[in-house]
């Protein structure tokens, strides 16, 4: 679904997308009156309301999820969500995007996800900004055109201003490092030059897409896209080297919109 | 603490498949404004009036984010 262009782009460009994990879904049961299931989708108005897509549920109530276990979530689908919330802005705001670790409402619970976990998960480098945030990152343009290359965390405060670009830790192949970059210039474009070149070298190494369930008597009937998987992630690792690969949202050609 | 759930890679390799080569677009799912909580989703959405989409997702303790498959390494499914 998400790899369908006019889907993908749709979300991208008119739509806030929220990655609603367990805990998460949890901590905001009473809110949905359920906890939204790995793989569903719910699509909330700005205002934060459900908006149902005309089916009925077991009980004779409006549907509210979408996906495998409900609408399928498909181009027109999303034409008609936008149409109806229309948006008023294109702004980007640095703190949207900065992870945090909050407590949930299970004893000892906490969410989001943890940071490495989802970058994990995501196969996404993590940028760390430390003292003052940059000026660029305060600026939608130059986060347009950089946000989606990272997962974006707080870190000290205080210090001088620097980011620093770096790997999940966790089972590591041998011999690569935690640390991509640590990047102390804030002009937008030495900035983003650093961070391009961050976001590259993360990707010319970048984890393939998890197998584990390929591997087990319930995922078989996955293999015979296992290759294929392995082989488009393999390309893509190849253009990387190559330095063809565009970051997400680009489009071949196109030049950096804050300069 | 680290808390071990079902992981339902399928889903995860159906949404967030490689493009096709043509397009040099690396996935799916990075195009997508993910914001990592609903208060900041809602806050996004009041500021530019665009509405959310919500994606279910559940993880493995974050001790095990990697595993490996011959001579390269992947993320972890277990």
């Amino acid at each position: 679904m998400l790899s369908k262009p006019e889907v993908n782009g749709r979300l991208a460009n008119d739509f806030v997308g929220l990655r609603f994990d367990w805990e998460q879904g949890n901590h905001y049961k009473e809110r949905f009156g359920f906890i939204l299931g790995t793989g569903d989708q719910m699509f909330l108005t700005p205002a934060g309301k459900p908006i149902e897509h005309g089916e009925k549920t077991k009980d004779g109530r409006g549907s509210t999820i979408y996906g495998r276990h409900g609408c399928d979530t498909t181009g027109p689908v999303l034409e008609k969500i936008a149409a109806a919330h229309p948006k008023k802005s294109d702004e980007l705001r640095l703190e949207w995007f900065l992870w945090p670790d909050k407590p949930s409402r299970r004893v000892g619970g906490r969410y989001p996800a943890p940071l490495n976990s989802i970058a994990g998960y995501a196969r996404m480098p993590i940028a760390v900004v430390h003292g003052e945030i940059p000026e660029a990152l305060r600026d939608s343009k130059f986060l347009r055109w950089h946000a989606r290359q990272f997962i974006w965390a707080r870190g000290e405060t205080n210090g001088p201003s620097r980011i620093v670009v770096r790997r999940v830790k966790d089972g590591l192949k041998s011999g690569l490092s935690t640390g991509i970059a640590e990047i102390g210039s804030t002009k937008p474009e030495e900035l983003g030059e650093a961070l391009d070149a961050a976001w590259i070298e993360y990707m010319k190494q970048r984890p393939l897409t998890a197998r584990g369930y390929l591997d087990n008597p319930h995922g078989k009937w996955m293999r015979s896209v296992g290759d294929q998987m392995v082989s488009e992630e393999r390309e893509l690792r190849s253009r990387a080297v190559a330095g063809t690969l565009l970051a997400p949202g680009r489009k071949p050609g196109e030049r950096p919109p804050y300069l | 603490m680290a808390r071990v759930v079902h992981v339902w890679i399928l889903f995860v390799c159906f949404l967030t498949g490689a493009a096709p080569a043509s397009t040099n677009v690396v996935r799916g799912a990075d195009e997508v404004f993910w914001v990592p909580t609903l208060e900041q989703a809602l806050d996004m959405a009041q500021a530019t009036g665009k509405p959310l989409f919500l994606m279910g997702y559940s993880l493995v303790g974050d001790g095990s984010t990697y595993t490996k498959v011959a001579d390269d390494y992947c993320t972890g499914v277990f």
